[in-house]
C-alpha cells in the first residue's frame, strides 16, 4: 500500500497533442509513467472550466455538490456578472476586517485524508482562496485576486500622452530625462470619495546605449531590467495612512527606451509573506516558502496574458514570463518533494492552459488570424510546452519510489478558438429577450443594462450558461418556475439552439444544449445556469456575453491574442491522465480521482464522493 | 451605545504607535482619533483619567456619569489575559448597552525591560485588540489608552462610529478623556470635570451604508476569459 500519492496537475494539456509526441518519442517520462501504469482519457466536467473542473477533482462529486459552475455567477438581484469562486463579506463593523469565503462547497480530499489523520501539501489548486485550514499546507490557487481586489490589473509606463488604456489596464506618463519619477499603482483607498489610488513612489533610470532601465524603489537594491526582459519580482511597500501599510510583489517589463521610454509592471500580487488575505495555511506559509525559494506570484492568473492581450508586450515576452511563473510553481513542488514523507502532495501547473489560450493561432491555419510568418516562429512553443511539462515529470519521478502512487492529470482539453457566438444576441432576435426603447444588439451594449427585464424570459452571463427570468429569484422576474410557460421556454431554447448555424460557414456553432436537470445532481443544483450552451470545437462565447452584454453579430471571428480555448463541449475536450499503476477500469472521470486518491491511502471513502476508485 | 474602555498601563506609546508589527493597534488608531497626552500634575493619574479632576476632589466620574445616564456599567479586571478579553467580548456582545473596563496594568504586564518578553506581550495583546475589533459592532466606543506617569507619557486611541475627528491628535491630556467619551455618548458632563471634550460643539457624524458600499472591488477585471 502506497504511503505517497503525489498528483502533478497540468492544466490543459489536450490530449490530441499529448498522443502525437508520445508517438514521436518526445514525452520520454510520461512514456514511462503510461509503461508502467496507464494512460487515458478522462471525462471533464460540464462545462470545461478550470474552477470547475478542478473543484470536482478535490470533491469527487458533479458540480451539483460543489457549486462551483462557472469562473462567473450572476447576482439575480441585479443581473451583473460577479466572480464566481469567493465572495467578500461585508464588514459587520467599521473595525472589522473584510472577510473573504470559498464558494466552493462539499469536502475536499484532504480533509478526508486529514480526518484520518493523513497530511496533504496542495499548491495552487484552483478555488482554494481564501486557503483551508488542513491538516497539512496549502498555496492557494485561481481565484487569489491581486492588491487591487481584480484577477489582474497591470500598468502600462509610456511618454507618449495620447495613450489610452486598454482592458483592464492602468496607464500612467512619464516625464523625460535619464532619471524619471514615477510611481507603481498600489491597492485602493476605500477611504476617500471617489476611491483613489495608494502609490509608491520608485525611480527610473535610463540607460540608453546599453538598452536597460534600472528601477530604483524604496527597500531595494536598484533593479536592472534589459530591453524585452523582465525583473525578479520585487517587493513595494505601499502606505495606506500614517500607521497603516501593506507590501505586494511586482515585476518590472521593459518594452523599449529609444527613442521613447515604455515599461510596464505586471498587476501587484499579494506579498506571499503578508497578504492582506491568507493565500496560505497556515498562515505564515507564504512566509516560510518564499525565505526557501525566494518571492514567488499569488495572483490566481499569474501568467499575465491581459498585458500580452493588450499588446504591452509580446508572445516571445509573455512566454518568457510563463516561464518564470513556471518555474517558480517548479521550485515550489521541488522544495515540497524534497520534504514529502507521507500523504497526499499535489500541485497545480496553469502555464499550459494560460500559454495554450495565447499561441493557438499559430497552430491553427484554419484561425482568422492566422500568420504563416509567426505561426512558423511561435507554433513551435506549443508543442514546447507539452515537452517541458514531460521534463518536469522527468524530475518528479526521480523521488518517486516504490511507496508513491503518482498521477499526472489535465483538467480539460484544448481547442481553437475562431468564431464567438453571441448568446444574448441570439436570445434576442428569437425573443426571448427584449431590449428597452427599440435597441439593438448592435448599439455597443456592453452590459445587460438596457434589457427590458419585464419582457424578458433568458438571458445569458457566463462563459455559456443560460439562465431563466424567473419570479422570486431574479429581480424583475417574469416566469413562474415550474410552470407549462417556463418549461416550454426551456425546451424551446433547448431545441431551437441546439445545432444553430454559423451563417458564414454552414456548420453547427453549438453542438447541443443541455437542461441543468441532465448534468447536475446534489445541494447546489439550483445555483446552476437553467441551461447550458454546448459549443461545437472551434466557437465559444463571446466576450460580450460573458458579461451579459452583446455582440454586433451572432457570430463574429475572434480577433483577440486569445485564441484558443476550452469551454466547448466537454466531450471534446477530455483531459489526460497517468498513473504509475495499472488500474481496473478505463473510462476515468475526473470525479474519480478524490476516490481513487483515498483508496491508495487506504482512507475510506464516503458517501458523498460520486467517482469510482481506479485501483 | 456601548462603550468599552481598554487600559493598557505603563505601555510605551512608541512601541504602540512605532511597531508596524502591530497591525490591529495601527488600524485602530487609523479608524479614530490617537494621540500622545499631555503630563497633568497629578499624583493619581487613574482617578484623574475616572474623574477628570486634578487633584482628585470629588465621586463624580466617568462611570457615575455613564450610570446616572442609563448606561449599565460592567467591570472587567484584568488577571489573566486571555480570559479577561473572553469577558470582555461576553459582556460587550451579551448586554444591549454596557460599559467595559478592562484594566490591564503592570499587574499583569511582564517586564518590560526584557524584551523578547516585551515585544510577545506587545504582539499577544495586538491580537487581543485585533478579536476584539472583529467582535464589536458599529455602535461601540473603543478608548484604548495608558493614563501615563513618571516615567512614561500616557496616550490613547478613541474609535467611535460618530466622532466627527479623525487622526493623529496633538495637546489633549488625561482630563479631556472622560468628557469626550461622554460628549460622543450623549451624556452629560458633570460640572465638576476640568477637562474638555475634544470633539466639544462639533457635529457628531452618523455613520452610513455608503460607507462600507465604497469598498468595490472591480472584481473581474484580468479575468481573460471575459
Amino acid at each position: 500500500m502506497p504511503k505517497k500519492v503525489i498528483v502533478i496537475g497540468l492544466d490543459g494539456l489536450e490530449p490530441s497533442i499529448v498522443e502525437r509526441l508520445m508517438a514521436q518519442n518526445e514525452l520520454p517520462n510520461l512514456q514511462q509513467i503510461r509503461n508502467s501504469g496507464y494512460y487515458g482519457r478522462v471525462r471533464t466536467t460540464y462545462p470545461a472550466q478550470t474552477p470547475v473542473a478542478w473543484s470536482s477533482f478535490v470533491t469527487g462529486t458533479n458540480p451539483g455538490g460543489h457549486g462551483i459552475f462557472d469562473f462567473i455567477s450572476r447576482d439575480p438581484n441585479t443581473y451583473m456578472p460577479d466572480i464566481a469562486l469567493n465572495r467578500f463579506e461585508r464588514p459587520k463593523s467599521m473595525l472589522a476586517l473584510p472577510r473573504v469565503v470559498n464558494r466552493r462547497q462539499g469536502a475536499p480530499v484532504w480533509q478526508h485524508l486529514g480526518n484520518a489523520g493523513v497530511p496533504s501539501v496542495v499548491l495552487r489548486c484552483p478555488v482554494t482562496f481564501p486557503a483551508d485550514n488542513l491538516v497539512g499546507k496549502m498555496i492557494s490557487g485561481v481565484g487569489v485576486p491581486d492588491i487591487r481586489g481584480s484577477q489582474g490589473t497591470g500598468t502600462f509606463y509610456t511618454q507618449d500622452r495620447t495613450v489610452q488604456p486598454k482592458e483592464h489596464e492602468q496607464v500612467v506618463f512619464l516625464d523625460s530625462g535619464t532619471e524619471i519619477a514615477t510611481h507603481v499603482i498600489g491597492p485602493r483607498n476605500p477611504k476617500t470619495n471617489p476611491i483613489s489610488d495608494i502609490t509608491t513612489e520608485i525611480k527610473i533610470r535610463v540607460d540608453r546605449s546599453l538598452s536597460k532601465l534600472t528601477i530604483v524603489s524604496p527597500g531595494n537594491s536598484p533593479i536592472e531590467v534589459p530591453v524585452n526582459g523582465w525583473s525578479p519580482l520585487i517587493r513595494l511597500k505601499f502606505k495606506l495612512s500614517m500607521l497603516q501599510s501593506v507590501t505586494g510583489v511586482v515585476r518590472f517589463y521593459c518594452r523599449s527606451v529609444n527613442p521613447h521610454i515604455e515599461f510596464y509592471t505586471s498587476p501587484v500580487n499579494f506579498d506571499p509573506a503578508a497578504p492582506l488575505f491568507p493565500i496560505s495555511y497556515p498562515a505564515d506559509y507564504g512566509k516560510t516558502l518564499s525565505e526557501s525559494i525566494g518571492l514567488f506570484s499569488t495572483v490566481g492568473m499569474a501568467e499575465d496574458h491581459t498585458g500580452h492581450n493588450n499588446g504591452r508586450f509580446d508572445e516571445m515576452a509573455y512566454k518568457a514570463q510563463c516561464d518564470l511563473i513556471f518555474h517558480e510553481r517548479e521550485a515550489m513542488l521541488m522544495h515540497e518533494l524534497n520534504r514529502f514523507k507521507e500523504g497526499l502532495l499535489f500541485t497545480v501547473f496553469d502555464t499550459p492552459d494560460r500559454l495554450q489560450h495565447m499561441f493557438w493561432k499559430f497552430i491553427d491555419p484554419q484561425h482568422p488570424y492566422f500568420n504563416r510568418d509567426q505561426a512558423a516562429d511561435l507554433g513551435p512553443q506549443v508543442d514546447e510546452i507539452y515537452r517541458q511539462c514531460d521534463r518536469l515529470v522527468g524530475r518528479v519521478l526521480e523521488k518517486v519510489d516504490d511507496n508513491t502512487f503518482l498521477i499526472v492529470l489535465s483538467d480539460h482539453g484544448f481547442n481553437t478558438f475562431r468564431r464567438s457566438f453571441d448568446t444574448n444576441s441570439w436570445l434576442w432576435q428569437n425573443q426571448f429577450l427584449v431590449l428597452k426603447d427599440g435597441k439593438k444588439p448592435s448599439d455597443a451594449l456592453t452590459d445587460s443594462s438596457n434589457v427590458d427585464w419585464s419582457k424578458t424570459y433568458a438571458y445569458s452571463v457566463g462563459l455559456g450558461g443560460i439562465y431563466l427570468n424567473l419570479k422570486g429569484r431574479e429581480r424583475e422576474g417574469v416566469l413562474e418556475d415550474g410552470t407549462g410557460e417556463a418549461e416550454r421556454v426551456r425546451q424551446t431554447i433547448q431545441r431551437n439552439l441546439a445545432g444553430c448555424l454559423d451563417p458564414e460557414t454552414g456548420k453547427a456553432a453549438v453542438t447541443s444544449v443541455s437542461r441543468r436537470e441532465e448534468l447536475y445532481s446534489g445541494a447546489y443544483v439550483s445555483e446552476s445556469p437553467d441551461l447550458l450552451v454546448n459549443f461545437a470545437p472551434g466557437y465559444r462565447v463571446s466576450w460580450q456575453s460573458s458579461l451579459g452584454g452583446f455582440a454586433n453579430h451572432i457570430v463574429e471571428n475572434n480577433d483577440r491574442r486569445w485564441s484558443g480555448d476550452h469551454i466547448i463541449d466537454p466531450d471534446a475536450v477530455p483531459g489526460i491522465l497517468f498513473v504509475n499503476r495499472p488500474v481496473t477500469h478505463n473510462h476515468a472521470s475526473i470525479t474519480d480521482m478524490a476516490p481513487t486518491i483515498l483508496k491508495s491511502l487506504n482512507v475510506p471513502i464516503p458517501q458523498s464522493v460520486e467517482g469510482k476508485s481506479l485501483l | 451605545m456601548k462603550i468599552c474602555v481598554v487600559t493598557l498601563d505603563q505601555a510605551s506609546p512608541e512601541v504602540i504607535f512605532q511597531d508596524e508589527r502591530l497591525l490591529n493597534i495601527r488600524r485602530l488608531a487609523d479608524a479614530g482619533l490617537y494621540g500622545l497626552l499631555e503630563s497633568v500634575n497629578t499624583p493619581d493619574p487613574w482617578k484623574t483619567f475616572e474623574t477628570s479632576q486634578s487633584p482628585v476632589a470629588t465621586a463624580a466620574s466617568l462611570w457615575t456619569a455613564l450610570a446616572q445616564a442609563g448606561l449599565q456599567v460592567a467591570f472587567v479586571q484584568q488577571k489573566e489575559a486571555v480570559n479577561g478579553f473572553a469577558d470582555l467580548k461576553q459582556k460587550l456582545t451579551q448586554n444591549g448597552e454596557s460599559v467595559c473596563f478592562i484594566d490591564r496594568g503592570l499587574e499583569s504586564a511582564p517586564d518590560l525591560e526584557d524584551d523578547a518578553r516585551a515585544s510577545n506581550y506587545y504582539l499577544s495583546f495586538d491580537e487581543q485588540i485585533g478579536s476584539l475589533m472583529e467582535a464589536l459592532d458599529d455602535q461601540t466606543l473603543l478608548l484604548l489608552l495608558s493614563v501615563g506617569g513618571a516615567s512614561q507619557p500616557g496616550f490613547f486611541v478613541l474609535v467611535s462610529p460618530n466622532c466627527p475627528l479623525s487622526g493623529e491628535h496633538d495637546g489633549a491630556t488625561v482630563l479631556d478623556l472622560a468628557p469626550t467619551v461622554l460628549d460622543l455618548a450623549g451624556c452629560e458632563i458633570p460640572s465638576s470635570m476640568q477637562g474638555r471634550s475634544l470633539v466639544a460643539g462639533m457635529e457628531k457624524r452618523v455613520p452610513t451604508a455608503e460607507d462600507h458600499e465604497k469598498i468595490i472591488y472591480d472584481r473581474l477585471a484580468g479575468l481573460g476569459y471575459v
